[in-house]
């Protein structure tokens, strides 16, 4: 047979889990954070803190709504392997209404959703990039 | 000028000039962006205002001279990243350090006019920034007037705004969707320093952007619509003036080029004038562009680098017909002598035409050029540019004169037995040198006929000449002589009883333009 030959853009999985490389990266995030806590539960108050520092640094730059949006995607990408995010519910400036009950596991998730959602828009370079105004550090592995 | 004005002269404030790394831009600003004035970024949607904004940013911004671009209910920042970092100019290194996004939405939508100006006053003196970019400011304008904010309080916020910026020695860029209606009694457009204006125009399938300096304080900008392209680089404008406004030393008519063809220089009185414009008419296979071949190829062998537009085939067609009449234009090519561009570009404006051709001519340093041909030219065009082919052949071609270089155009006349038209553009006029070239019918043979219709600074020969198109190129004849109605394409026999007997000096018509449509 002779047909016109197409490339076609193949989906993945849009529920799943985020990139591997992104995966890496949240918990690089998580461990720069953990060593400020002192806390009962470092692992899982640095994985919210990561996300807060998110929050704070795309708010800057795309606005409250712009990273709620962000958010509520990265919940409900994250909700599938999490179930203690079912009753997660974001306040209007997209912060997490309430930690209670929500897992380490589920905060990592989240945070990697998040990343690889900036990575699907703006693209990996530049995701670091911004990163980099808050972890000054070298993020990448 | 006396000592007076030469001392106030020298006291005044020199104005410096930022490049805003636009291509042409500069040009058109008349130097560059003034620093530290207010800018206003206006147009529709779609026209390239948030991409000028960022092609300047990225090309201005460092970290001595950080920029903030404040995104207000416009294109969300993250989307505006996303698209923009394909442009070449987007050097994500700058992010975060010499440019900075900030996001104003919310701002705008929950506090009133005075708020929004502490908060940008408050990011600029934080962030030292030397170059501040409001992005959609007309949502700015939208949301104060929807909330019932007088004129005076609108006025009086960008006055406040512009006051604020220029003191902190910023250069801004305030861009908003406008219309031109909309110009009249704008408290924006009033304060601020620069306008510039962008639209783009539809004509049958065609889109034709355009740019226009409304206003710019303090300096002289290029007045006119200047047309733009949005290209994976940016944006790459055209400037009227084609970049040659300064003046020039170019010779002219200091020597005479050989066109390759002994026979035809000494019709022309020794050559082409260098500097000159030669406009070379005919009809379909007349020999115009292989006459325009040989003058390029004796050019290369007189040292002589050349460049040749076409419209009508590609470089390689071109090469490979000169090379079946014995001119090698390949190796010239490839070492660098000769350029064979092919612009057939959608919606190709003259501007940017003439771009291309100065462009090669400057690389390489050409003496001649052949634009083959100008109907293909024409036909290359963007509707909207045909309408004034005419003024921008006049413009193209005096640009290319004034580089110094000499030209030979082509065209396609639609041959008549009536008349001798010169041209379907009545452009001859716009040319120093003039060649017609037609068929003739003389005992029932179609044979080919050559007339130097004008040399503007020279003697040149007045008889019309047969020539024929051999693989050696073109071979010039006898003189015709004892025909009458030669230039009607279909002469007679002279005779001394028709009343002429002066067989030397046709009095036949040659009219410019005759086959005008």
């Amino acid at each position: 047979m002779t047909g016109l030959s197409c490339s076609k853009i193949t989906y993945t999985d849009s529920m799943g889990e985020p990139r591997v490389a992104m995966q890496k990266l949240a918990l690089r995030l998580i461990a720069l954070e953990e060593p400020s806590d002192l806390g009962s539960d470092p692992g899982r108050n640095a994985a919210f803190r990561v996300l807060e520092k998110l929050r704070l640094l795309l708010t800057r730059f795309s606005g409250s709504d712009g990273f709620a949006a962000l958010m509520r995607r990265a919940i409900a990408l994250s909700r599938p392997e999490n179930p203690s995010l079912v009753g997660c519910t974001l306040g209007k400036d997209g912060s997490i209404a309430s930690l209670e009950g929500i897992s380490v596991d589920a905060g990592l998730s989240l945070a990697a959703h998040l990343l690889d959602l900036m990575t699907t828009f703006i693209g990996e370079a530049l995701t670091l990039s911004l990163l980099a105004d808050i972890w000054p550090v070298e993020v990448k592995d | 000028m006396n000592k007076q004005t030469t001392d106030q002269n020298q006291n005044r404030v020199k104005i410096r000039q930022i490049a805003t790394g636009v291509p042409g831009l500069d040009e058109i600003l008349g130097g560059g962006l003034p620093e530290f004035s207010f800018n206003i970024l206006a147009g529709a949607p779609g026209c390239g205002k948030t991409t000028l904004a960022h092609q300047i940013m990225f090309a201005c911004a460092t970290a001595e001279s950080p920029a903030l671009y404040f995104t207000v209910l416009g294109e969300p920042a993250i989307k505006m990243l996303r698209y923009q970092q394909q442009f070449s100019f987007f050097d994500q290194a700058k992010l975060n350090g010499a440019i900075r996004f900030v996001n104003l939405s919310q701002l705008v939508m929950d506090e009133d006019l005075g708020t929004v100006l502490e908060a940008i006053v408050k990011e600029v003196e934080e962030s030292k920034a030397k170059f501040v970019i409001v992005d959609s400011f007309r949502t700015v304008v939208r949301k104060a007037q929807a909330g019932n904010s007088s004129e005076t309080e609108l006025q009086g916020f960008v006055q406040r705004l512009a006051l604020h910026l220029t003191s902190w020695e910023a250069t801004t860029f305030l861009i908003g969707e406008y219309v031109e209606g909309e110009l009249r009694d704008n408290p924006v457009f009033t304060v601020a320093d620069g306008l510039i204006w962008l639209n783009q125009s539809v004509e049958r399938n065609s889109i034709v952007r355009k740019m226009q300096i409304m206003k710019l304080r303090g300096q002289e900008s290029v007045p006119g619509l200047h047309t733009f392209r949005i290209t994976e680089t940016g944006l790459q404008t055209f400037p009227r003036t084609f970049g040659l406004s300064a003046p020039t030393n170019a010779p002219k008519g200091e020597r005479r080029l050989s066109t390759g063809v002994p026979q035809f220089d000494a019709l022309l009185g020794g050559g082409i004038p260098e500097g000159d414009s030669l406009l070379l008419a005919g009809p379909s296979g007349s020999g115009k562009s292989l006459l325009a071949s040989q003058f390029i190829a004796e050019g290369l062998l007189q040292g002589d680098p050349g460049v040749v537009a076409v419209f009508e085939e590609l470089p390689a067609a071109y090469i490979q017909r000169a090379a079946k009449l014995g001119m090698d234009l390949g190796t010239p090519m490839e070492d660098g002598r000769l350029k064979i561009i092919y612009l057939r570009p959608l919606d190709l404006s003259v501007d940017e035409t003439v771009h291309a051709v100065v462009t090669a001519v400057r690389e390489i340093g050409a003496k001649r050029v052949v634009l083959d041909s100008l109907v293909g030219f024409e036909m290359a065009l963007a509707p909207d540019f045909r309408h004034e082919f005419r003024e921008s052949l006049y413009r193209m071609i005096g640009a290319l004169t004034r580089l110094g270089v000499t030209v030979v155009s082509t065209v396609e006349v639609e041959e008549n037995f009536t008349s001798m038209g010169l041209s379907n553009f009545a452009i001859s006029f716009l040319t120093e040198d003039i060649v017609r070239l037609r068929y003739i019918s003389i005992n029932g043979q179609l044979r080919r006929m050559m007339l130097v219709v004008k040399m503007r600074r020279s003697e040149h020969s007045i008889d019309m000449w047969e020539y024929k198109i051999t693989d050696r190129g073109v071979v010039i004849g006898e003189r015709l002589q004892g025909y009458r109605g030669l230039t009607t394409g279909i002469p007679g026999p002279w005779s001394t009883e028709s009343g002429q007997n002066d067989p030397d000096h046709t009095s036949d018509l040659i009219s410019e333009g005759a086959n005008e449509s």
